[in-house]
């Protein structure tokens, strides 16, 4: 309990020692400020330690260019966007832009398709992986680049 | 009481509907009076508050689909409280700034309390839910209809799909707890022990959704938008109460439910907190729009909360705790300050603003005050909440306190010089002009918080002493 008033019993008997001897002994502060040694300590005292270079040199700058570059610039308005809602709406952009193109009228190209939503679904329902349904994939794309070849050719 | 407390808004939407819309001074002095109303009420419960009492207190039933118990305790009473302080302050505020649908601006507000004390009062996991999403709808259309620029339809979607995909995966842990346990009221899961790896997975869950709502870096984006582009009440709304959906959801579900997964998850808890105060703190330092300053130094506020949150012992849970009512009273104030500024000049960049302590000499004292509260001064509010954290902290472990020390500092750093931007220098008589103080509504508005700050700042026992018990049965 004593401990705890430790702080405020040295605060206060500073700042009345203070008033004291400056109003009650001002020539007593005086002539130990004015003694040699009185004046080497106010001098190394009152020196300019250059503390404010230090920060204003090293540190400052250092900490607002990384909070504009790095934490602001970079990850917030950069890494995190993209990952965050706004790369996810772009991206579902995309996606959907390229969902669109697969919609041609071919069709081979709705064919190869089923086949491939086949493909997926019998993986799912059959308990191993079947190398026949690989086959039967490989073979659809075939047929999708075949089909798109003579497109191609018709169209030029 | 408490059925009271959460029916009286729903009474004054009543009486609104029928008042003509244009008659928007009878609105006004409805909506002000049931949100005074609201307050008294919160008051009385505190002044009924039993602090040498166990549990919840206060407690009714209600019978929707199964029983719905809600109650409070020494950590709710309080979020109720500052819940309803600011809903009355906010439409006190917004007396003259908001012309249009103000009806319906007021409704919001109302509708937008009566969800905020439900949440914080209901003890049904299924029901905090649906509370904690409910919210969000006064929310996004206050940002949506009365935010500030062709922005606000971004933001205000940001903030809801934000905060809805997070709670979507708390909303597959109720559903997992309500399946395996067979109910989803709190107290009947505070006696139910899950295994460690169960813990582990719903207390992630838990996490997904409160960790966006506090918000913790990463996930925090979506505040600075919301901020900036909502109108002042909102961004009070926001930063004063929403916020601490979150820090709530820890401190009520995630630690008391899953005890051993939150102290396996405290590491990664003191980690994302630093990360969150360091980063966002010197985030802050760079930039330019009022609100935005504030919204990152909200999130680094946040980050001491989390800090003290999983600390694990008295000091640091008390600390957090009063670190979310200080953040409620100060940052509200900032909002409010910033709020001032725009009424006057509609604009929020830092650079149009300089020496306003020669033209608005009362509204600098303010802002000074708020400014030197935000950063922790001793005497106010957030020193109190800061310094027990810290404790708290240093208590579980020196190397992170000594690391979220830093954000005081940088906290310090960001705070002093924005008043110095905005307060002192030459004024920019140029760029704006008809400088005139705070008027009797405004400086009404600010007494409050200056009053609350200071007294939890000196003599934060009084707010202690209810959350004492609670607290305690948490640690145990």
């Amino acid at each position: 309990m004593s401990i705890k008033w430790i702080p405020l019993v040295f605060s206060l008997g500073g700042a009345t020692l203070a008033v004291v001897l400056y109003h009650g002994f001002a020539p007593l502060v005086h002539s130990i400020q004015m003694s040699p040694q009185g004046r080497e300590l106010t001098l190394f005292l009152t020196k300019k330690w250059l503390f404010d270079r230090v920060y204003n040199e090293c540190i400052v700058p250092v900490a607002l260019r990384f909070g504009y570059t790095t934490t602001y610039k970079a990850l917030d308005k950069g890494l995190i966007e993209q990952f965050g809602p706004f790369g996810i709406s772009n991206g579902v952009e995309k996606l959907v832009d390229n969902v669109k193109q697969l919609h041609s009228g071919y069709i081979y190209h709705a064919a190869f398709w089923m086949i491939s939503a086949l493909f997926i679904g019998l993986l799912f329902v059959s308990p191993g992986f079947d190398i026949r349904l690989l086959w039967i994939l490989m073979i659809s794309i075939l047929f999708v680049v075949q089909g798109d070849k003579q497109t191609e050719n018709t169209n030029a | 009481m408490l059925s009271n407390l959460i029916l009286l808004p729903w009474l004054g939407i009543l009486v609104l509907a029928f008042v003509p819309a244009r008659n928007t001074d009878l609105i006004r002095k409805i909506g002000a009076g049931t949100a005074a109303l609201c307050f008294v009420l919160s008051l009385q419960l505190w002044v009924l508050f039993d602090n040498q009492a166990v549990g919840f207190q206060f407690v009714e039933v209600k019978t929707w689909m199964f029983p719905v118990y809600f109650g409070i305790d020494g950590i709710s009473l309080f979020f109720v409280l500052l819940t309803t302080f600011l809903i009355f302050l906010c439409i006190i505020a917004t007396w003259e700034s908001i012309q249009t649908h103000v009806k319906a601006y007021m409704m919001a507000f109302l509708v937008m309390g009566s969800f905020l004390v439900c949440v914080f009062t209901v003890l049904d996991l299924l029901f905090f839910y649906i509370f904690f999403e409910s919210v969000l709808i006064p929310m996004f259309l206050m940002i949506g209809i009365w935010g500030s620029r062709a922005r606000k339809g971004r933001a205000a979607y940001l903030f809801f799909f934000y905060t809805l995909l997070g709670s979507l995966f708390m909303l597959l842990a109720i559903l997992t707890i309500a399946f395996e346990t067979g109910t989803t009221d709190y107290q009947v899961l505070l006696t139910t022990t899950w295994s460690e790896s169960r813990q582990i997975f719903l207390w992630l869950a838990f996490f997904a959704s409160f960790a966006v709502k506090v918000p913790m870096v990463p996930f925090h984006i979506w505040l600075p938008e919301a901020h900036v582009e909502a109108p002042t009440a909102g961004s009070v709304m926001l930063a004063g109460v929403l916020l601490k959906l979150g820090t709530y959801g820890f401190i009520r579900f995630s630690i008391p439910l899953f005890p051993e997964a939150s102290a396996y998850f405290t590491p990664f808890m003191f980690t994302m907190s630093i990360v969150a105060i360091v980063y966002t703190s010197l985030t802050t330092l760079r930039q330019g729009d009022l609100k935005k300053i504030i919204a990152y130094s909200s999130v680094a506020h946040m980050g001491f909360v989390t800090l003290g949150l999983f600390t694990g012992n008295i000091v640091g849970l008390e600390g957090a705790m009063m670190i979310m009512l200080s953040h409620g009273w100060v940052s509200s104030a900032l909002f409010l300050c910033v709020g001032v500024l725009y009424d006057r000049y509609h604009t929020r960049l830092v650079k149009y603003y300089q020496g306003l302590t020669q033209a608005m000499p009362l509204f600098a004292i303010v802002f000074t005050f708020f400014s030197m509260a935000n950063l922790g001064f001793p005497g106010t509010s957030s020193f109190a909440g800061e310094f027990m954290s810290l404790a708290g902290a240093f208590e579980a472990n020196v190397t992170v306190a000594i690391l979220a020390a830093i954000g005081t500092v940088l906290g310090a750093a960001y705070s002093v010089w924005l008043c110095n931007r905005v307060l002192f220098g030459p004024l920019q008589t140029e760029v704006l002009s008809g400088y005139s103080d705070l008027v009797r509504r405004e400086a009404a508005v600010f007494a409050p918080l200056i009053f609350m700050t200071l007294w939890m700042g000196i003599y934060p026992e009084v707010f202690l002493q209810p959350m004492h018990l609670s607290i305690l049965y948490l640690c145990a």
